[in-house]
């Protein structure tokens, strides 16, 4: 079981989650976690993974990306009873379908807001994200709002694999190459780079993990970019020091 | 009576329309404090196929968030553009990239063209920031969200060194925007 963990900004996570919206997602926590079972059969991904671990720290409309084991577990998790006060709407009308990802984009309400949930599927991504939850667990997260404790227990990933996703996705790579200054993946990625540069394990992990799947020329070219390209994309602050690119350079 | 404004941003993938669906529902929820929902879909391809995202304001609690009934419509190609016309009121607002639209279907709405992506990359030296532009556009035209509002949704999702070229293409986009209407 992964606890949480005290935030770096000394604020709790959901401190960045807008007051109106927050006690409904505390409420869907809460029901996936009712709906979770033993052996996963979705991983919570995305950005909200990352807020919940305590890396990201600005206030935007989150959305909840849950990551599918298989259509069968989607359409399964689909018909499943949920608790009675909630409301789900689908956005679509049928799962869509991409060459990369499939999708179907739907809002739950336990009050009166409405928060974004979607439910993925993506060729591989399951299986990269469980052999690390498989090992670590479930995160068990608490929060409290409204007078009210909110206790959830989830499969959640972890951001080393959030970070490896990210860098090689094609997505990234064109945001990168067209320096698209309000891209979402290259701000998380830093995020994840700036929490994590100094860490001797993450480097050591992301070696492993890249060489697996025989993607090392790839990662390595992509950081490398991203890290040179930080000034011209709004991240000069961001300290790269010379060890670290040695680190990725020698990966 | 309360206020319920529907919005939907369509085009192709890579134009930004879904950030620029969110940066609107944010402005509305957390700054101007109203109610706000926002949803996204993408057609088969994430790049170059249909993107649409829609949003919905409203002073009053938001019981339906699908949009149904289009207080306004930007349209900025004109598969989008044959797509959801049909959508919109009668007394809704239409905004078409006049470069890529050129047949703007039979409507009672008022219709607004204007060449958003060349003026984007022309004036503003990157196609990439449109999508701001015709946020800016959209924040003139409709009143559903305050400038203000927009801007500070705007800051909150760009890095700090690539603030002044955000806000200048929104700011380009709200001067157009107010050239255009009549409340401007």
């Amino acid at each position: 079981m992964v606890e949480s963990s005290p935030e770096k900004s000394g604020r709790p996570w959901y401190s960045w989650v807008d007051e109106q919206r927050r006690g409904n997602l505390l409420s869907i926590l809460v029901e996936l976690t009712r709906l979770q079972k033993r052996d996963p059969q979705f991983i919570l991904i995305g950005a909200l993974s990352l807020l919940i671990r305590g890396i990201l720290h600005y206030m935007v409309l989150w959305d909840l990306d849950l990551l599918f084991r298989n259509e069968k577990a989607l359409h399964d998790f689909v018909d499943t009873e949920k608790s009675p006060g909630l409301r789900i709407i689908h956005y679509d009308e049928d799962l869509m379908r991409g060459r990369d990802i499939t999708s179907l984009h739907t809002a739950w309400s336990f009050d009166r807001t409405w928060f974004n949930v979607d439910y993925i599927l993506k060729s591989k991504m399951f299986d990269f994200y469980y052999s690390t939850v498989r090992k670590d667990g479930p995160y068990e997260g608490h929060a409290e709002h409204g007078g009210k404790a909110f206790r959830f227990t989830l499969f959640m990933a972890h951001p080393w694999d959030v970070f490896i996703e990210k860098i090689l996705s094609p997505r990234f790579h064109r945001e990168l190459e067209a320096k698209d200054t309000m891209s979402v993946d290259i701000r998380h990625a830093v995020r994840i780079f700036e929490y994590e540069k100094d860490n001797q394990e993450f480097w050591k992990t992301l070696a492993g993990r890249v060489a697996r799947l025989n993607k090392r020329d790839a990662f390595r070219r992509n950081l490398l970019r991203l890290l040179s390209s930080l000034p011209e994309l709004g991240f000069g602050s961001v300290n790269v020091d010379t060890h670290v690119i040695q680190r990725i350079s020698d990966m | 009576m309360s206020f319920r404004y529907e919005v939907r941003l369509s085009g192709a993938g890579g134009q930004g329309l879904i950030l620029a669906g969110k940066v609107v529902a944010e402005a509305a929820a957390i700054y101007d404090k109203k109610n706000a929902t926002q949803s996204q879909s993408y057609g088969p391809e994430a790049r170059g196929g249909a993107s649409r995202s829609e949003v919905i304001i409203s002073d009053d609690v938001i019981d339906y968030p699908k949009a149904e009934h289009l207080d306004f419509l930007l349209a900025l190609t004109q598969e989008a553009c044959d797509k959801y016309c049909g959508d919109l009121k009668d007394d809704g607002i239409l905004l078409v990239d006049s470069q890529f639209v050129q047949k703007v279907p039979e409507k009672k709405a008022r219709v607004f063209k204007v060449p958003i992506t060349e003026i984007a990359k022309n004036e503003l030296g990157r196609a990439l920031v449109a999508n701001l532009l015709a946020l800016g556009i959209f924040t003139a035209l409709s009143g559903a969200v305050s400038a203000e509002a927009v801007e500070a949704a705007i800051l909150s999702r760009v890095p700090k060194g690539t603030e002044e070229l955000n806000l200048n293409a929104f700011r380009r986009g709200l001067e157009l925007g107010r050239q255009l209407s009549p409340h401007g």
